[in-house]
């Protein structure tokens, strides 16, 4: 969970925007009061929560689940159609009115190019104008859970399988275009593959997986632009990086270079700005650019005023700022994994995650409660005998991977005793 | 999940050992300021933390914050206690260098010419026009709320808001647990 991974792909699934159905948006509501580790927690999962939690793609990914087994591994190849059942939604049938287009889209994809006219056809009518924002937002995020399905089930540079033309499927079927994109995903250039992959684990990675995910869908060999929708011209030369992206022109729109990047370059914003709803609370429900703005200025000066009521406070309580450090760490556990008798009073139902978080594996997942505060106040002690202040990010790392070792030998032997039961919710 | 909890270790333990340094700095101070070197070595203690877990670039509202800082003179002593000598040279370069920017004279210049046009001729494209107003005045406030974020544009104004969101809400989080925790230890 690298934090500077964010720094240019942060963000938090933009999927979260749309996950009404899952129980992860509550976290946010309650953010000023609400610990970390439990969103936290829910970053193992990050795919099963960001894809399977929207109830559009969910319902894509059953559809998918149904008909992959029959017939799409005849066109796709088997490997990264495995990691798919595994995705089976939680909220399913939120959008019966799609399944019909999916059931359409993925029987079209199924059988090859053929079906691309067909399904050409279907989409002409929708109005690729009308939905051209939305699809966009839409083919982007079904692409992004196409890629990271593919990314769990296949190793990178995977050639085109049977790419054919459904480039623009999923331009104007939202749902459908999940399965056809499978095939032009399968044909559009990752930027970074390597750095998706082993990113997804990080937390942060998630968002940044999905932003490089999104320069990725985009970036496709230019070969054909606006009006070969229908073909299935494909190089397959270029499935390695490029140095440069490549963008794909919509259906209906402008192919010079200039309104290539420019729409490149406003998707990269709305991808941000998603990102940041996301992130602000309450800026779910609120659309364009101006209001969104609006909101993160409030919710930066609000911060900014919280920052400055709470230094004054802290300067109040401890007016000598001698800051107890042993009588903080025995307390201070919001954060650490440790679970300590909650003087604190933080509802305990915050606890569990941090709990289970303290599976030996994770570096951060630290100690048992007992070990922490000790572990902890090693590193300050370390920090504070050493410190030069120059020297003070490199003893905080060394510190770090100090602790591991420190951790784990105290690690084994009490966490198997105090948790048995809990297991598998890994970071 | 936003920030990884090595970014909030690495932020708690660098605030705890410069709120130290700030106490033992300032033995008898007025309520003022203490608050200010409060907020001062968290400020600091973010920046490094920050710069700390991520390796590879650094941010630009840290280096920024940093320099926001050490612009003023008497936070001097307990920045270069808390940071160390070298860095606090480079933030007070940085200092140096923000008073005189080519870039950002040239871009204030631009953009009172283009005041000037839009003055005197109003040529109102209809509401979309007006949307991109509101939409580049609020990145100008945005521009002045972010710190170290003055040259940026667009796209990279906006991560740059992202860390520094995520950036101040571990803060006020951490500062929350200090004053839990502080004001229980007092009690008990």
């Amino acid at each position: 969970m690298d934090m500077n991974n964010e720094s240019n792909e942060k963000g938090m699934e933009s999927n979260r925007a749309n996950s009404g159905a899952a129980g992860i948006p509550v976290e946010w509501q309650s953010q000023f009061s609400a610990a970390f580790p439990c969103p936290a927690a829910q970053q193992q999962a990050p795919m099963m929560d960001s894809f399977a939690s929207t109830g559009l793609w969910a319902s894509t990914s059953q559809a998918m689940g149904l008909s992959d087994v029959s017939a799409m591994s005849a066109a796709r190849g088997a490997g990264f159609l495995a990691p798919v059942p595994g995705f089976l939604p939680q909220g399913l049938g939120h959008f019966p009115v799609d399944s019909g287009f999916i059931e359409r889209a993925a029987r079209a994809s199924c059988f090859g190019g053929g079906g691309g006219g067909g399904v050409m056809g279907a989409n002409a009518s929708f109005g690729a104008a009308d939905h051209q924002p939305m699809n966009n937002a839409f083919s982007g995020s079904s692409e992004a859970l196409l890629d990271h399905q593919r990314k769990d089930g296949n190793d990178k540079g995977e050639p085109e399988l049977g790419r054919n033309g459904h480039d623009e499927v999923p331009s104007s079927e939202a749902a459908g275009g999940d399965c056809s994109s499978k095939g032009t995903s399968d044909s559009k250039k990752r930027r970074r593959p390597n750095e998706v992959q082993s990113s997804n684990l990080p937390a942060d990675s998630a968002n940044e997986s999905v932003h490089s995910k999104d320069k990725g869908e985009e970036s496709s060999p230019a070969t054909t632009t606006g009006k070969s929708k229908g073909k299935g011209a494909k190089d397959t030369s270029e499935s390695q990086k490029e140095e440069y992206i490549h963008v794909r022109a919509r259906r209906g729109q402008a192919t010079n270079s200039h309104s290539l990047a420019e729409r490149l370059r406003r998707e990269k914003i709305s991808e941000r700005m998603k990102l940041l709803q996301d992130l602000v609370p309450g800026c779910s429900k609120v659309t364009g650019k101006a209001v969104m703005l609006d909101e993160i200025i409030n919710y930066v000066q609000s911060l900014q005023r919280q920052v400055e009521f709470l230094s004054m406070k802290l300067a109040t309580v401890n007016p000598r700022l001698d800051l107890n450090i042993e009588g903080l760490l025995s307390k201070d556990l919001l954060r650490f994994p440790g679970v300590p008798s909650s003087s604190i009073g933080f509802s305990p139902d915050m606890m569990h995650p941090q709990l289970q978080l303290s599976q030996p594996g994770l570096m951060q997942g630290g100690a048992a409660g007992m070990t922490n505060p000790d572990v902890f106040r090693r590193i300050i002690q370390a920090q504070l005998s050493t410190k030069d202040g120059s020297q003070m990010p490199h003893a905080l790392n060394g510190s770090f991977s100090d602790v591991t070792q420190m951790a784990y030998p105290s690690l084994g032997s009490q966490d198997l005793s105090m948790r048995p039961s809990q297991d598998g919710f890994q970071m | 999940m936003h920030p990884p909890r090595r970014f909030k270790k690495a932020f708690m333990a660098q605030l705890l050992v410069s709120l130290r340094a700030a106490g033992q700095a300032s033995k008898s101070m007025g309520l003022r300021e203490r608050r200010d070197a409060v907020r001062l070595s968290s400020d600091v203690a973010m920046a490094l933390a920050s710069s700390s877990s991520s390796p590879r670039t650094t941010a630009a509202w840290a280096r920024g914050l940093v320099v926001r800082h050490a612009a003023e003179r008497r936070n001097e002593a307990l920045m270069r206690h808390i940071m160390g000598g070298a860095s606090y040279e480079v933030a007070a370069a940085a200092v140096a260098g923000t008073r005189s920017r080519k870039a950002a004279r040239c871009r204030r210049i631009v953009r009172r010419s283009r005041r000037v046009l839009m003055r005197t001729a109003p040529a109102s494209g209809g509401g979309a026009m007006a949307a991109r107003r509101m939409v580049k005045a609020r990145m100008r406030v945005l521009r002045t709320l972010v710190p170290g974020a003055d040259g940026l544009r667009g796209f990279s104004l906006l991560s740059e808001t992202l860390d520094y969101v995520a950036c101040l809400k571990t803060q006020v989080e951490l500062m929350q647990c200090l004053c839990k925790g502080s004001r229980s230890s007092r009690l008990g």
